[in-house]
Order: C-alpha cells, then structure tokens, then sequence
C-alpha cells in the first residue's frame, strides 16, 4: 500500500511517475465500468496487479489508480505507464501505441452483454426523453449508446440527454438516488433493491490488460505471466487476448447505413442447360449370373 | 401254412368238386361206369382221409380204364396226403402223356413237383396255368405260398388277392390264414397302410389272432413308430414266445431317436436267444451306428453275420455301417463278395447299399447299369430310384435323375431325401432355364420344386426369374424368406426394392449385401449399387459407393470404367447444383492432358460454376475449337462465351466483356443463343452488384439496363430484385417493398432488402421478421445476424413491437 499512488488525488506532477525500468514497471489502471465498490478497492486492485507484473519482471511493480481520461491519457503519453488495465469501451475510440495482451474474466467470462438500468416497472418507452448515466470513457458516449450498444436501432434524440459517471458503481446509485432516470452499465454489476435490468444490450469485453511501447521483452514477460494471475472479486483473473476484442466494439461505433443486397445469378444457371440430357448409366451383372447350380458330387 | 397242408386242403376241395376233374376219355360204357364209381369211391374215401381205401380205388379205376385223367389226379393227391411225392409226380407225368394240354393235368403235375422239391419246373407249370385261366384259385394259391417263402412279395401280393377272389366257397374257413399271408407280404413289400387293414379284420379270428396283432403293430411300426411303440408294449406278455416283438420295438426305438431303448432291447433279445442272436446283434450294431460308434457296430454286425451268414440282411448292414465309416470300398467289396440275390426283387436292401457304396466310391456309371437293370423287378421302392436318380444327377443327366425322382416320389411321397434331391434337380434345371433365358419355363420348374422342398438356392433362382419377369413383388417376398441370406440375395434384395417408393429400403439391402460379399462379388455389389443410384438420380451416392472399394480390386477395367461414368455424372449433378468446387473435385482427371475431350469441357463448366476464373479459362482454352458434348451449335460456340462470361465477372473488365458478349450474339443460334443471353445478362448483374456495393449508383443504374435488355428467362427475378434494391437506395420505399414481397420465394436473398425498406418505413417488426426469414432460408450476408440481434434486443425476440 505504501508504494501505491492514487492518480485521481495526487496530481501527475507531484508524485513522479516514472517509465518503469528494466525491473519495475508501472501499471496504470483505467476501468470505469469495472464494478469496484469504491476507489480504496481500485487501488488495491491495481496494486495487485502491479506486484504480480513486477514480480513477473523480475522488479517491482506500481499501480496507479486514473478517474478520468484526461489523466490516463496523459500519462501514457509521458510514457509514464508501462501498462495498464484499460476499459474496452475508452479504447475503441481511443487510437494509441499499446498491444492487448490479455482480457479481463470476470464471473467467469471474457465477455457480456451491457444492461440499460432503471426503475422497476419501467419500460423502454417510457425512457424516451430521459437521462441516462454511462460510465465514463472519455468521450463519445452517445455513439458508445446509441450506435455500439443499442445498433442504431433508436433515434438519436431518444433520450433527453446522456451523462458520464465516474464510474458504474456510481452511476447506479445515482439512478437509485432519482439524479438520473438510466444507465447503461456492464452486465452482473449488482444492481441495489429497486433497480433493474430493462434491456439487455450488446455483449463486448469488459476491460483489457495492454503494454504500451515496442519492448517485445517485456511485452512477453507480461504475456507468460497473464494466466497465472488471480485477482479479486471483480476481475477475477486474466486470459490471454488480442486487440479483435477492442477493434469489434470499435466498429460498432458506427452505424453503416444500410444498403440493400443486389443479387446476381448462380452459375448454374448459366451452363445448367448445356448440360441437359446427359445421363449416365452403369451396366449390371445379369441376375442370370447370380443363378446356384447344385453340385449334385456334393449332394447325399 | 405249410405247402403241404395247403396242398391237403386243396385237394379235399377238389375231391369235393367234380367240375375240378371231369374225366377225359371214354372206356367201353361197363368200365367206364365202373371206373367212375371207383373214382367215386376212391373221392369219398380221401374226403374222409382214409388214404389205404382211396388208394385202392383209384388204382382199381386206373386198371379198368388206365384213361381216366380223374383217377390220376385223386390219385396223386392220396399220394401227397401219404407224402409219397416221388410217387404223386409220377403219377402225374404219366397223366400229362395221355393229357398234355389238360389244365387240371398241369396244375396236379405242377403240384406234385412242388411237392418233390422240383420247384422250378413246378412255378413254371403253375405260372403257366394261371396264365391260361385267372381263376385257378388252386395253382394261384400254391404259388402265392411259394412267391411268399422266397420274398417275391409283389407276385405273392398278387397270386393271395387273385386266390381270395376265385377260391370256392368250400375253401372260405382257410382266409383268414391267407389273409394274414397276404398282409404279410404287402408289409414286407412297403405297403404298410394295406397291410394295417388286412391285419386289423384278421385280429380276434382264431388260428391268426396272435399273428395278426403282431401284424398291425409290425405294419404300424413301418408307418408310424411312435404309434407302434404302445402297440409293441401290449404284447409284451407274448414277448417270451415271440421275441421278435422286443426286436420290433428296439427297431421303432431307434427310428425314434431311443437309442437307449433300442440298445436295452437289443441285449434282452441277445441274452433271451443266445444262440440265435444275429438279429439282436444287429439291431445293437445298428443302434451304436446311430450313436456314433462305428467301431463297435461294425463289430455288433460282423457278429450278426457270422451267426447267421445265410442271412443276407446282417451283411448289407454291415456294409452300411462300413460306408459310413469312411469304408466305402470294403462295403463295396463285401456286398459284391456276397452278390446280388438270386431273385433281383428278393433284396432291394442290397442293390440300395450296393448303389449308395458305390456312389462313395464315385462310380456313379456302375450304379446306374445296374441298378437299372432292376428298376423294373424292383419298380416301387423309392428308395432305390432315389439312389438310382442320384446316380443319374451324378453322371450330369439331369433329365433322367429328375424323372427318376419323379417316379419315386410317386410312390413315396414323404421320404424326405427324395423330396430333397428332387428339388435340387429342379433348382438347377430352373438355373439352366433361366441361363436359356426361358424365365418363365423356369419358374414353372422352381415353383413346382419349391412345392416339394425349398431350399436357399432354389428361392434365389426362382427370384432371379421373376425379377426378369418384372415380378419384383414376388422376387422380394421369396428372398425375404431365405433364412440366413447370402450377400446375393441381399443384392437380389437391393433390386427387387430398387423402385421409387422403396429406395432406401434398397440402399440398406445393398448396405447388406456390401457387408456380407467377399472376393469379385464385393466389386459387383459396389458397381450394381452404384448403377441403382444413378438409376434414382444420386450419381454423388454412386461415387461413394465405387470408392469404398480397396485398392487392389479397384484395379479391374470394368471397375475403372464404373468409377469413370459414375464421377461425370456425380459432377454434372454437382455443377448444376451450383456445387463447383464438388464438381472440380470429381472431374479433376479431366485436367490431365490426355484426358478425354468431355471430360475436359466438363471440368471446365465446374470451374466456371466454382468461379474458379483462370483455371476455367485454360481449359476452355484447351478445348476451343473442339465439339464438347453440349446441344448444337453450343458445341463449339460455348467456349468463346464462356470466356468473355469470366471476363466480365472481374467489375474493371465487365464493360469490355459485355461488348464482346454482343459481338458473339450475330453468329449465334440456339442453345448457343441461350448461353450467351444469360451471360450477357449475368455479366451485367455482376457489374451493377458490383457498382451498387461501391456506392455508383447510376452505373449500377445503366448496367441493370443493359441487362434488362437481354432476352432471355434466365435472371430474371434477380433483375427485379435489383432493380428494387435501385427504388430503395433512391426512396422508392414502397414500390420496391411491393415488388419484393413478391421476389422473396424465387430468390430468398430479396428479404434482405425487404427488410431494409421496411425499417426504412419504420416497421421494425416486419424488417425483423424479414430478417429472420432471410436467415432461415440460409441466405448468406454478413451483416445480418447483428442486424436481427440489434432489432431483437430492442424491440423484443417476439414481437418485434416498438419501445
């Protein structure tokens, strides 16, 4: 705990963050849709990581906790972060010099559908014209919303407006608390007495563990020590990914008009009749050939 | 009886029938009345067996008229009675001087010499009056006693029932004797039914009681042993005086499988009659024959044949017993050591072991010389015309053999040897039939044969001919009911089931059949299979079928040639399907340089369907020129077309392509017409699909127009389905919806669209609904499984209704 340095209350120019040596290596941490009870959580977490890394490098490893975009992304552009737990959803629209090393299992799975969240008894149509909450990922939320996870399947002016939290845990209570009408949310966040799931919404991967720079060294060393990590109650563990699980969401950031599907004629159709009247037979033994004789120098 | 006291009897009855013996000659009127009262006199006194005083009186008539045929027969008649045979012969030689051509003469003399012991010339002179008169009960009587001591049981059958019809009533007291004689004979002569009913009047008559009882039981044993076997048991009080009772009943306990039974009874008959044993000993070697033990049969039998070596029947069993240890030549020896019997009729039991021994031994030719030579003093035992036929069947004279059988069959109908050897004749007669090509003879043949014993080899024939009759229905009902069928049958099972409704009944036969088969049958299986599924229109099946085949057995020309013809077919059904990689990969020989002609424009067809270009392109390059096996004039012409058809399909060269498309169109007719419209057309289909995808509208737009204006059937919905696509790009919504609706069952591939427009009209459920039913009908589109998923997460998997 002593080396860990929570990014979101101590400014980037305080506490030096360094590029990680050949030993040690600073792992930055930014998971807002991640379901962390509270930041004393986030930090531990990423502190957890950051040991099992450093270990894995033959170092030490810091974990630092980003709440906002901004910071995450500056940091890693000062190259102050050797690797970090990312959210899916900030790096899909978020171009950058890193590698997917690993996804996030949590419950179990790699993957899962988002939820829109709101009050019981409420239904799809009695949202429109509301609020809804998202957990931040530093911009681009409505296309997040409307285009990745509800496949542009309503209009944009749907609801009234939509806001970014801090991150899901928080952006429930709001819903609880009447200071938003939904949110958006990844699927098994526990949702507090008085919530639910209205819409289940498209599936895609929670957060992915990605190495910054081109030290395919350490790159490697993270990559060899992926599976052997075992978390906490929300990321449970690591599994070895790629970047498809980014660029799939990515692509869903935009909604492709639809065009309709010309059609052209199968070839068959083409040479089929030049075909026409080719038969083909085999010839048969003669049933006559199948005929018993009787051996009558066998015969008693 | 005895012959002599049947002589006594019948010479009391002449003695008391004047009609018998009316004298010859007459004398001078007062001898002659005095002659004829010592004849009378002489009559009375045999009548009344004083034999001195008849004797008397007859010599004294004799002396007044020496003349008087009468007194010579009364007179050899006292001398019978006296038993002075000689004498009696005498007497009657002398009466044939003066009466040779007198019946009564013949028929006294032939007595007395019987009588003497001169029997053969005492038959003969019997045999000759009988021939002359039917109804001399007397002669017939003396040679029904003679045929019936020396086994000539058919002629003594003949002379008792011809006695029983003639005889005068004054002779009626002795019938049931004669009767019982005649049951005798008829059971000895295989006819135990008859028998039965003879023995059965004679049961209760004093004199035959005994005998007749023992007759039924004896004739039933020949029938039935089960039925005798409580028969037997109800003499066994009589069994001490008639051991042969217990012999009996040991013979019906072998032929019912008692082997024990019969050997106990063999050796209570063996200890009752030490010395007379034979037929104990016998009955114990055939006993332990039926067991197994040969050894100690042969021994049992050799001991019968030495108690008794007259008896001719402990032979024949031994050679039996021989022959069926493996000793067929030493049967053959032993019975040609004891020779036939001097009566060929007297022993059918020899010349039966002596044919089957000899048929072991594999001479065939000899059974049938001589047997034949006996068929007819043996005519009604099946037994020996069935060995008979057998040597005829052996020696390949079928016609013979089977008339044979035929003959024994009717008079024994239920040997069951007979009846078998008998159907094998006809099932290879129907063999030779239906290789004549005479189906319908040999059905006829193999019918009557199935009536008599069937066989898995006679069904199969007789199926084979009424599936060359076209009778499947009835081939299959006879296969169906072979018990362990043969990989044949299960073939001849696969083609009587090869219709349309049963096909699959068919393919599981051939499946069979493929398992069951072994050496060449295992390559016809495969090749016959493989011709019903091209036959049903599954050439792909017949590939599969053909390739199953090892290696080794894949090498005959035949299977060669199979494989060849099945794989093109396989292929054109694969190319018009649609299936192009299939078709190239079943026609891939074709690109071998010495391939043939077709073979060739074939593989080049599946690589157009396949959209394999520059392979298509080398082939119909290599083939241009040349008469593919395609309608006129697309023989020759379609090559070109095709060419600039694979042109066209790459979107820079579509332009240049459909140029050259129409160039072609002046010199083309007929099916070479057809092919180049429906490239024409889908060449410019292809560019506007290419167009449109990029977004270049109006040239899609122009191509479609080109394309519209090809006259051909051909792509024609997908003419209309694009033309949609063209009014929804460009806000036509519900003029192409309308269109589409009636597109999306020719080309499943308009739901897409469909869809589209409907979203486009804000109605999500029937774009969801279109959708789906894309989906379902397997219509390939990347886009679309996100699409249904989005549709269905906000609107609800059911009812798609809006939120």
């Amino acid at each position: 705990m002593k080396r860990l340095v929570i990014a979101g209350l101590v400014a980037a120019g305080l506490v030096a963050p360094r590029v990680s040596s050949a030993e040690d290596i600073t792992v930055g941490m930014f998971t807002p849709s991640l379901p962390y009870a509270g930041t004393g959580a986030r930090v531990d977490a990423a502190a957890k990581l950051a040991d099992h890394l450093g270990a894995a490098l033959g170092g030490t490893g810091v974990g630092r906790v980003y709440a906002r975009a901004n910071d995450f992304a500056a940091a890693v552009k000062k190259g102050e972060v050797g690797a970090a737990l990312v959210d899916v959803a900030y790096l899909s629209h978020t171009p950058g010099n890193y590698t997917v090393v690993a996804t996030v299992v949590r419950g179990g799975e790699v993957a899962r559908p988002w939820q829109l969240v709101s009050k019981t008894g409420t239904t799809l149509a009695q949202l429109r014209g509301k609020n809804l909450l998202v957990p931040t990922l530093g911009g681009r939320e409505d296309d997040f919303v409307y285009a990745a996870l509800l496949g542009g399947e309503l209009p944009r002016d749907y609801f009234a407006k939509i806001d970014t939290a801090p991150d899901a845990v928080s952006a429930v209570a709001a819903v609880g608390l009447g200071k938003a009408d939904a949110v958006v949310v990844p699927g098994g966040v526990s949702l507090p007495s008085g919530l639910v799931s209205v819409l289940s919404l498209t599936s895609a991967a929670d957060a992915v563990l990605v190495v910054y720079g081109n030290n395919a060294a350490l790159r490697s060393k993270i990559v060899a020590a992926v599976t052997s990590y075992q978390g906490d109650s929300v990321v449970g563990g690591l599994r070895t990914s790629d970047g498809d699980v980014v660029t799939a969401l990515a692509r869903r950031f935009v909604v492709a008009l639809k065009r309709g599907l010309m059609v052209v004629p199968a070839p068959k159709l083409l040479v089929g009749d030049l075909l026409n009247g080719a038969t083909a037979t085999l010839p048969r033994t003669p049933a006559a050939h199948f005929v018993s004789h009787v051996d009558f120098s066998q015969v008693q | 009886m005895k012959l002599r006291t049947t002589v006594f009897w019948l010479a009391l009855a002449s003695a008391g029938v004047p009609a018998l013996v009316t004298p010859v000659v007459a004398q001078p009127q007062q001898s002659e009345d005095d002659s004829a009262a010592l004849v009378r006199e002489g009559r009375e006194a045999l009548r009344a067996r004083s034999y001195a005083a008849a004797a008397q009186a007859l010599d004294q008539a004799l002396a007044l008229n020496p003349r008087r045929i009468d007194a010579y027969i009364l007179r050899a008649a006292v001398h019978a009675a006296q038993k002075q045979y000689v004498a009696g012969v005498a007497v009657m030689r002398k009466a044939a001087t003066l009466a040779p051509n007198d019946i009564d003469v013949q028929a006294a003399l032939g007595t007395q010499l019987l009588l003497a012991g001169q029997v053969s010339e005492g038959v003969t002179l019997l045999e000759k009056v009988v021939a002359a008169d039917g109804k001399r009960y007397d002669a017939l009587l003396l040679l029904g006693h003679h045929y019936y001591q020396n086994g000539r049981w058919r002629e003594a059958i003949v002379a008792y029932q011809s006695y029983l019809a003639t005889r005068p009533a004054t002779l009626a007291s002795e019938d049931p004797v004669h009767r019982v004689d005649l049951a005798d004979a008829l059971l000895r002569a295989r006819q135990p039914a008859k028998a039965i009913e003879l023995f059965a009047a004679s049961v209760g008559v004093p004199r035959v009681d005994l005998r007749a009882r023992l007759g039924v039981a004896w004739a039933t044993a020949a029938l039935d042993c089960r039925r005798a076997r409580p028969m037997l048991a109800a003499l066994n009080s009589e069994a001490k005086q008639y051991p042969d009772i217990g012999l009996v009943d040991g013979q019906c306990a072998l032929a019912t499988g008692d082997i024990d039974g019969a050997m106990k009874r063999a050796r209570e008959y063996i200890a009752a009659q030490p010395r007379q044993a034979a037929a104990g000993h016998a009955l114990l070697g055939e006993a332990l024959a039926a067991r197994g033990d040969l050894a100690a049969a042969k021994q049992e039998l050799q001991t019968a044949q030495s108690l008794e070596p007259s008896r001719r029947r402990w032979t024949v069993r031994l050679a039996t017993v021989l022959r069926k240890s493996k000793q067929a030549a030493q049967a053959v020896e032993l019975l040609e050591k004891l020779g036939p019997p001097q009566v060929a009729a007297t022993d059918a039991e020899w010349w039966i072991e002596l044919g089957e021994a000899k048929l072991v031994v594999g001479n065939a030719a000899d059974v049938v010389t001589r047997l034949a030579a006996v068929r007819d003093v043996i005519p009604d035992d099946a037994r020996l015309l069935t060995v008979l036929a057998l040597a005829y069947l052996r020696q390949g004279n079928m016609v013979q053999g089977t008339e044979t059988l035929e003959a024994a069959m009717k008079i024994d109908r239920t040997l069951v040897r007979t009846r078998r050897l008998l159907a094998a004749a006809l099932t290879d007669r129907g063999a030779t039939e239906i290789e004549k090509g005479e189906f319908s003879a040999a059905v006829a043949t193999l019918q009557h044969g199935r009536e008599i014993a069937s066989s898995p080899a006679l069904l199969r024939n007789l199926a084979i001919a009424l599936l060359e009759l076209g009778q499947a229905n009835e081939a299959r009902e006879l296969l169906g009911a072979i018990n362990k069928p043969e990989a044949i049958d299960l073939l001849l099972l696969a083609r009587a089931n090869s219709n349309k409704l049963a096909f699959q009944t068919a393919r599981d036969f051939y499946q069979r059949s493929a398992s069951a088969a072994q050496g060449e049958l295992v390559v016809t299986v495969a090749i016959d299979a493989a011709s019903a599924e091209l036959e049903f229109g599954d050439p792909a099946n017949a590939v599969t079928w053909l390739e199953k085949i090892d290696a080794a057995q894949a090498a005959a020309p035949e299977f060669v040639a199979a494989l060849r013809t099945a794989k093109s077919a396989a292929g054109i059904a694969a190319i018009r399907a649609g299936n192009g990689a299939k078709a190239i990969e079943l026609l891939r020989d074709g690109a071998a340089a010495d391939a043939p002609l077709e073979r060739k424009c074939e593989l080049a067809l599946a690589h157009v369907v396949a959209g394999e270009r520059d392979a298509a392109l080398k082939l119909l390059r290599a083939v241009a020129g040349k008469s593919c096996p395609f309608p006129a004039p697309a023989d020759t012409q379609a090559a070109p077309i095709l060419e600039a058809y694979l042109d066209g399909l790459t979107p820079s060269r579509a332009a240049k392509a459909l140029d050259r498309l129409n160039r072609l169109a002046a010199r083309s007719t007929g099916a070479a017409a057809a092919l180049l419209a429906t490239a024409t057309r889908v060449v410019a289909l292809s560019a506007a699909a290419d167009a449109f995808r990029n977004g270049r509208v109006p040239q899609a737009k122009a191509y479609l127009a080109q394309a519209t204006r090809v006259n051909t059937r051909v792509g024609a919905d997908e003419l209309a389905v694009n033309a949609a696509v063209v009014d929804i790009a460009e806000g036509r919504i519900d003029a192409a919806v309308a269109a589409l609706e009636k597109l999306t069952s020719k080309v499943p591939e308009a739901l897409i669209t469909l869809g589209i427009g409907y979203e486009r009209s804000n109605e999500a459920s029937k774009a969801l609904d279109a959708w789906r039913r894309a989906r379902k009908s397997g219509v390939r589109f990347a886009p679309l499984n996100d699409w249904i998923d989005a549709k269905e997460r906000v609107f609800g998997t059911t009812t798609g209704g809006a939120p």
